[in-house]
């Protein structure tokens, strides 16, 4: 609990002047989006192969050393292996009945829970690799200025596509610095002789009521000062006729329409490869 | 030049509980090229000035104007007004918007609408001026906090106000580097003419200021240079303010016989030159 920060490399935009570093945030988001649609979209161990391939051909491109995004998914992937043994074991299905290995009272382990657990488990983590190389590649404002540049025609319908940006960079911004105030605060009450993680459910959840409640406490505060000065700074978002102006210039060029052309072309290959494979 | 005429101010729901308002009656001049500190123990209504001069809060009763503009006249020159009056806050952590400094600093300059390459301009002088070349392209949460407090003043001047106001800026930073920001942007008032206002609770930092304004309880209790200022010992420490240890140093030599020293010693060459003198 103490040393969170150390596990998690979320949002921590690595600018190592790589290929994927330096496309257009739109091209990446688009690619990302079409990616995560083909991964989600897949059932079969080819497909799943070939994704892992894929993958290993885009941590190559990012030239980020393999053990720095493998360290940050590791608390994911720990979590995961929790679920994974859930779901195996109150795996229940019509066809089952014919594979079981193993069964104890609710719990049974069949071929199919096996098969199936696997599957939906590597299609998450590829997803999650996915998620953390593009906030890997991509700094939050480039993130940010790609989202608004993609969703503008959104603003048509009356949509703040700006504020609602803002809110996301924001809210990813927090992200350390409510991990730092997890860590004093988990500190400040260790002290106190609070012992996280021990105990029925029901202490442990007291427990860790000492750190949420002044979370949410300090995250409140925090949010109004915020507004407070970003509104001293001349920023009036739902005023009419304001108009700001950007420092970054999006650029589009050959690179981006070639990395968009690649990617949609691989993800109809996984498409067309989960559709003939027998397995 | 910024009027405060006979300005009352009362948080929502003080009234109700009986609680005397936060500023009371209160009347000042703040001229061009000042440079002010503003000190007061805590709940003396030095913060509650600041929003007000920064149109952040409005008067209830009296008036504040700023080169002109009333700052409850509302339309643009409340935007005129925010931007002639830069607000820096205690905690840059709850001030700062962006997640890399080339970007915090572009804030404001991007909410006021200027042209990209005066974005660039103001950017590259902020850079220079505060010493964040180095850190241009980092993320604002890898900074140190006296890094970030000097960002965050970078952010606020990026504006090109003409009144700094600076909330107990170096409540959160340690002495060495508190003392370097505050000689930084006395050096900005002087170069550029800025007007300058330093709100602290730290009696030692006053020394180096044209003027002092001490509040208790909502009220303007002294005003004037700082060696006036400290001739009220008595009245400071019914405001629960001691004096610096230097002019408390020189007050008991004084004391001691010693009675050729000045009543008011403000820094350590002052206490040399004048026992020097004595030989």
């Amino acid at each position: 609990m103490i040393e969170i920060s150390r596990h998690i490399s979320f949002g921590q935009y690595v600018d190592n002047g790589s290929w994927l570093t330096r496309l257009d945030p739109r091209a990446k988001i688009l690619c990302f989006a079409f990616t995560v649609a083909a991964f989600t979209y897949i059932s079969q161990f080819a497909a799943l192969a070939f994704c892992f391939v894929f993958c290993l051909f885009l941590q190559w491109l990012s030239r980020l050393p393999l053990r720095y995004v493998l360290q940050g998914m590791r608390m994911f992937i720990s979590f995961l292996l929790v679920l994974y043994a859930f779901q195996v074991l109150f795996y229940t299905s019509s066809t089952q009945a014919n594979s079981i290995i193993w069964h104890w009272g609710v719990l049974t382990i069949s071929w199919e829970g096996l098969i199936h657990s696997t599957q939906v488990d590597l299609r998450v983590i590829f997803l999650y690799y996915l998620t953390s190389l593009l906030m890997l590649t991509t700094s939050l404002v480039d993130l940010a200025d790609g989202a608004e540049a993609l969703l503008r025609p959104l603003r048509r319908l009356g949509l703040p596509v700006h504020e609602l940006v803002m809110v996301f960079v924001i809210a990813l911004k927090f992200v350390p610095l409510l991990i730092t105030e997890v860590e004093r605060l988990s500190i400040a009450q260790a002290t106190r002789g609070v012992r996280f993680g021990r105990g029925n459910p029901w202490q442990r959840i007291r427990a860790l009521s000492g750190i949420i409640v002044p979370l949410f406490m300090s995250g409140l505060q925090r949010v109004e000062m915020l507004s407070t000065a970003m509104e001293a700074r001349c920023y009036r978002a739902g005023y009419r006729g304001w108009r700001r102006s950007k420092l970054h210039a999006l650029q589009w060029t050959g690179s981006d329409s070639l990395a968009l052309a690649c990617c949609l072309l691989l993800c109809g290959l996984l498409v067309a490869l989960n559709l003939v494979s027998p397995f | 030049m910024i009027e405060v005429n006979n300005v009352t101010f009362r948080y929502s729901g003080e009234a109700e509980e009986g609680i005397a308002p936060a500023l009371e009656e209160v009347t000042l001049r703040i001229g061009e090229g000042e440079t002010i500190a503003l000190i007061g123990h805590n709940g003396s209504g030095k913060s509650t000035l600041a929003r007000l001069l920064a149109a952040i809060l409005l008067p209830q009763r009296g008036s504040v104007i700023v080169d002109g503009l009333r700052t409850d006249a509302g339309g643009e020159s409340l935007w005129q007004i925010r931007q002639s009056v830069g607000l820096v806050f205690q905690n840059p952590d709850d001030q700062l918007v962006a997640n890399t400094v080339i970007d915090e600093i572009a804030f404001g300059p991007e909410n006021l609408g200027l042209p990209r390459f005066e974005i660039e301009e103001r950017v590259e002088e902020m850079l220079d001026l505060l010493d964040l070349r180095p850190y241009a392209r980092h993320a604002v949460s890898d900074l140190s906090q006296g890094q970030k407090q000097r960002l965050a003043v970078a952010g606020v001047l990026a504006m090109r106000p003409r009144y700094l106001i600076l909330d107990e800026p170096t409540t959160m930073i340690p002495g060495r580097t508190a003392e370097q920001l505050l000689e930084t942007v006395r050096r900005l008032a002087r170069e550029r003419g800025i007007t300058v206002l330093h709100i602290t609770h730290h009696m030692y930092e006053l020394v180096d200021f044209d003027r002092v304004i001490v509040m208790d309880r909502g009220h303007v209790l002294l005003d004037g240079t700082p060696a006036h200022v400290l001739r009220h010992r008595e009245e400071l420490e019914r405001a629960g303010l001691g004096l610096p240890l230097i002019t408390q140093l020189g007050q008991r030599l004084r004391a001691r016989g010693w009675s050729q020293l000045p009543e008011v010693i403000l820094t350590l060459d002052d206490l040399k030159a004048a026992l020097c003198s004595l030989k």
